[in-house]
């Protein structure tokens, strides 16, 4: 009975899920829509930190540099080259995996702290190339992509041709996130990311599956980066690759459930919207909209660590559980 | 129960919100309909000391227009946004656009801001007046209603550059070859863009460029950066600069013994009231390169100009108890808004068609602003008439030393008294 | 050669402070257990709490010192008590997380209550320098130097000669122990957090005469603590010292001879290569 309501709840989430594409389409205009393409977006890359860091329990804080690689790696290419930038997100994606493959053997097998420290260190040092190499990458100027819209350039004219790809990045991340809980790979992963030793034990090898897992997870977040590029089309290092956008990474997969395959889409889908309501209709006061965020974390971390998903699934068990009762009394 | 809550709680705040602000249509009113204008700085954040400072200046542009009546007889309105990085600056720039139906936009101190901005505003067919950000790319990219009424790129870098290349080594008694200079900046794309310029102008002049360094503004010690231009001893220290680490800078080159003989700050740091002051009678002889800045009154001729401006500081020292004078930034900000509103906008046939408005800003020569020079638009959006002081601090007050015809003093102090080689 | 020696001094000078705000972290850290990546942020508010000691009541930052360090206990223990404790047990990631938050709401809360401006001040001290030879000091600095280092110090002998020091020090070895024998352990807890954050307010006292105060003053120190604590192998507090004067060293030769734009990303380097190489610390054990 208990796998069945299970079934429900992932039913349930399945569906807005799914459903969630149709929300862009009635909202009342593109700044709305601007915000649902920004959640998706934040709902795909947040999915993808989580892939590694969220069920193995260890916290990348650098994740903004894989979405940097994407982002330059494509906008360079395309802006100097002229390559489309869906041909640039997939080699975004390989000088990611190199770096990640990199980053990974020599940071993945260390502990905890250490490990989310190097992350940051890594972060930190990639941010100062993106911003000496100003021959690559014109440094702190940024780099901006010219309006010329066709399918070729990933440019649209609107916002829902973006909304429609945010959205199936979103999917294709939670729907990897799915198959990697059924996995082998996705059981080890776990059993390392609760205790590395006895897993070990188990035969498992852990650092092969961490880092496999920390380089998919890397190559997710490329592709993010380049989308990121191509919707907002100026990029510069110093926000974009910042411990800020890291941050962003966990801060909405904590909030729906770190280590489930729905918890970061559900963290974005309330976070996203929240962050920029709240920063555009409390602009008056400075600093106000990063207060309340910074509270909610903390609310959410000393109320509710396992984040929001448990909560609501619990929520709608017991509505389940109320329908059943009644269709017992025969009602 | 306890966990409850807090989802509840988050729930309510999202729907709250969204319910709060959603439409932001308009009541019709008896009276003109409002023209609405919006204002994008980053009022959190690294920038929002400065970000907060040019939204306290466009509202003050905003109030002395409704006072006068309004633009066209319809009274505007402002709303503001809060941009911290050019994320969100797009987002916020889609909001006002789309949301709150602005036609105008005031911005945005960072250059990042501004394209991230105009990318937004000009398929959209609203204006982005510029006065902070100072990108190439920003006229460069065929824009069409972008318009920037603040120098270009490294043109202030190239105007301090070109004044060493021929004035100062006149007095230094060296051949422009001869002369060593050395660049600093800090690395947002302010500083690199200033920097580029006078990098530019250094090596068509032929002098020698010994050393170029950025930092970052956040940097707490100096001493590595400051012996590396003692190392150099160049003649010349070309600097770009916050206001903070310009006065950081000082402290070290004085301490290390490591000033050059001419320091020449180009740009927002040294040019604000704040430095000179901290840094107290030694500031005497360095030059501070700008746009024209808290010019005195009498350099508007013009009698209703001349009330503008000494009513746009005293509003704004009003508003910032704190302050001695109105940062550069804030000037720049408020001759922006205030010549689009109360001299181009007069002007364009229908404030609802960005291409009358357009025609307006193109058409509408103005021979001086409040920011000290005149208003003459390219096709490119840039104002040509925009233009680089030569200024100079002496006991305590900028003068302006060149060029000839703004100018009301004579450089002093070349080579510096405390000059250490 | 004397360009190198004022690199070498300046860096060492820098380094001090570093050491003397880290060295809070190791006893917070590496000794309670506790992750704080608020922990730069308490440096920005004895910063701002000097500066209006100054500004309204005249006190210079030395002047002001006592009642500064209270005020810094004081948040310490609010701190350890309405968040902390909460969290004694959980994972990492959590107290991670959690003390992110804090550290965001207590640089907006700066910047809501006093605005972004740079809150300089500005005393004597800020632009006297000694010059010994071919050496130029900021005295300023100097006093820092030696305070943080008196300080570090006399903490390391805190925890090795008293008995509420071997307290500490069995609560970090085996928590469950240390309970065993008597030993308090939610309020060895609270003593070890409210002491690192004196620590690093007294840091940032220290600092207020040669930089501004502002919101996002105290964030470079966040990480840069952590990085010194784990060169310096947690809960080691010479290695706390000895990790922090490398890093002032590092920034500085890194600044010197390749540039400014470099100083992080060098210690970052050095950080990831005493990863890889050698994780418990440059003084940790094994």
């Amino acid at each position: 009975m208990l796998k069945k309501l299970l079934n429900i709840n992932n039913s349930v989430l399945w569906a807005i899920a799914f459903l969630s594409i149709l929300v862009p389409f009635f909202l009342p205009n593109r700044y709305f829509q601007d915000i649902a393409v920004l959640t998706f977006l934040w709902a795909g890359l947040s999915s993808s930190w989580n892939f590694y860091s969220g069920y193995c329990g260890r916290l990348s804080i650098g994740h903004a540099a894989f979405l940097g690689i994407g982002a330059y790696s494509s906008t360079i290419l395309y802006v100097n080259y002229g390559i489309s930038p869906w041909i640039g997100m997939v080699i975004g994606g390989v000088f990611s995996a190199l770096a990640a493959l990199l980053i990974g053997g020599t940071t993945l097998r260390l502990k905890g702290t250490f490990f989310v420290l190097s992350t940051v260190a890594f972060a930190e040092i990639l941010k100062t190339i993106a911003i000496v190499s100003k021959d690559l990458t014109a440094g702190s100027l940024g780099m901006m992509i010219p309006y010329d819209p066709s399918f070729a350039n990933m440019i649209f004219q609107g916002k829902i041709p973006f909304a429609i790809i945010t959205w199936a990045y979103m999917m294709i991340v939670i729907i990897l996130c799915v198959r990697l809980e059924k996995s082998k790979l996705g059981y080890s992963l776990i059993a390392v990311g609760e205790n590395q030793e006895a897993a070990e034990n188990l035969g498992v090898n852990s650092t092969r599956v961490m880092l496999i897992s920390y380089v998919v997870s890397a190559v997710l977040t490329s592709i993010g980066g380049t989308l990121f590029a191509q919707y907002i089309m100026f990029i510069e290092p110093m926000s974009l690759m910042s411990v800020g956008y890291s941050v962003n990474f966990i801060l909405y997969a904590i909030a729906g459930g770190m280590g489930t395959a729905f918890g970061p889409m559900v963290g974005a889908f309330i976070l996203v919207p929240v962050t920029n309501l709240l920063r555009g209709y409390l602009s008056f006061i400075s600093g106000l909209h990063g207060f309340v965020l910074g509270m909610l974390l903390i609310i959410i971390l000393l109320f509710r660590p396992d984040g929001i998903l448990p909560q609501l699934k619990g929520f709608v068990r017991k509505l389940m559980n109320r329908n059943k009762n009644n269709e017992e009394k025969g009602e | 129960m306890k966990k409850f809550l807090a989802v509840l709680l988050i729930l309510v705040l999202v729907l709250g919100t969204i319910t709060g602000c959603g439409g932001g249509a308009e009541e019709p009113s008896g009276e003109a309909e409002p023209f609405k204008v919006g204002a994008i700085y980053p009022l959190s954040g690294a920038n929002a000391l400065l970000g907060n400072q040019c939204l306290d200046a466009v509202q003050i542009a905003v109030d002395f227009v409704n006072e006068k009546g309004g633009v066209q007889g319809r009274p505007v309105e402002l709303v503001s946004a809060d941009a911290p990085d050019p994320t969100a600056a797009a987002t916020e720039a889609g909001r006002l656009v789309d949301q709150v139906g602005v036609k105008v936009v005031f911005g945005s101190l960072a250059s990042g801001n501004a394209l991230a901005i105009a990318g937004v505003t000009d398929k959209s067919g609203v204006v982005l007046v510029e006065s902070g950000g100072i990108a190439d790319a920003l006229t460069d990219s065929n824009f069409k209603y972008v318009y920037r009424i603040l120098d270009k790129g490294g043109l202030r870098g190239a105007v301090g550059a070109e004044y060493v290349g021929t004035s100062i080594v006149d007095t230094l008694g060296i051949a422009p070859a001869d002369a060593k200079v050395f660049i600093i900046h800090e690395e947002s794309s302010y500083g690199e863009s200033v920097a580029n310029g006078a990098e530019a102008k250094v090596k068509e002049l032929g002098m020698q460029l010994v050393g170029r360094a950025h930092y970052n503004t956040t940097i707490t010690d100096m001493s590595a950066l400051v012996l590396q231009i003692k190392q150099a001893q160049p003649d010349v220290l070309l600097t770009v600069n916050y206001v903070n680490d310009a006065i950081l800078l000082v402290d070290t080159l004085k301490q290390l013994q490591a000033m050059p003989k001419v320091f020449m700050g180009l740009g927002a740091g040294t040019t604000d009231p704040n430095f000179a002051m901290t840094v107290g009678a030694d500031s005497d002889g360095f030059f501070c390169t700008d746009m024209p800045t808290n010019l005195p009154l009498d350099v508007f001729e013009d009698e209703e100009m001349r009330a503008t401006v000494e009513a746009f500081r005293e509003a704004f020292l009003a508003k910032n108890t704190n302050l001695k004078n109105a940062s550069i930034a804030a000037e720049a900000a408020f001759a922006g808004a205030y010549t689009f509103l109360n001299n181009i906008l007069p002007n364009a046939a229908d404030l609802d068609d960005p291409e009358t408005i357009r025609t307006a800003a193109l058409e509408t020569k103005l021979d001086m602003t409040t920011l000290g020079f005149g208003w003459d638009l390219g096709e490119d959006g840039q104002n040509y008439a925009a233009g680089a002081n030569i200024n100079q601090w002496q006991g305590g007050s900028v003068v302006t030393v060149a060029p000839e015809s703004l100018k009301n003093g004579d450089a002093i102090n070349v080579p510096l008294p405390i000059a250490n080689f | 050669m004397e360009q190198v020696i004022q690199v070498f001094v300046s860096g060492l000078l820098s380094g001090g402070i570093y050491a003397l705000a880290s060295v809070g972290l190791a006893l917070i850290f590496g000794i309670a257990g506790l992750v704080n990546f608020a922990h730069g942020e308490y440096l920005m508010l004895a910063m701002y709490f000097a500066f209006w000691m100054y500004g309204i009541f005249s006190l210079d930052p030395y002047q002001s010192a006592l009642i500064n360090l209270a005020l810094m206990a004081i948040l310490g223990y609010l701190t350890y008590k309405f968040i902390m404790e909460r969290v004694l047990d959980s994972s990492h990631s959590i107290q991670m997380l959690l003390t992110l938050g804090l550290s965001m709401v207590l640089q907006n809360l700066a910047l809501m209550l006093w605005k972004a401006d740079y809150r300089n001040t500005r005393i004597a001290m800020t632009t006297s320098t000694l010059d010994l030879g071919p050496l130029h000091l900021s005295t300023a600095r100097v006093l820092a130097f030696v305070v943080a280092i008196a300080a570090s110090v006399a903490l390391y002998y805190f925890l090795q000669k008293t008995y509420t020091g071997a307290a500490m020090r069995a609560v970090a070895q085996n928590g469950k122990a240390a309970q065993l024998m008597g030993i308090n352990l939610k309020k060895t807890y609270a003593l070890t957090f409210v002491i690192g954050i004196t620590l690093v307010g007294l840091a940032g006292l220290l600092i207020t005469p040669i930089y501004p105060a502002f919101p996002t003053a105290g964030a470079p120190y966040g990480i840069l603590c952590f990085i010194v604590v784990v060169i310096g192998g947690l809960s080691s507090i010479p290695g706390a010292i000895f990790g922090g004067l490398l890093i002032g060293l590092i920034e500085s030769f890194a600044g010197y001879f390749i540039g400014p734009a470099f100083q992080q990303a060098a210690y970052f380097l050095l950080f990831i290569l005493v990863l890889i190489f050698k994780p418990s610390g440059l003084f940790g054990k094994g």
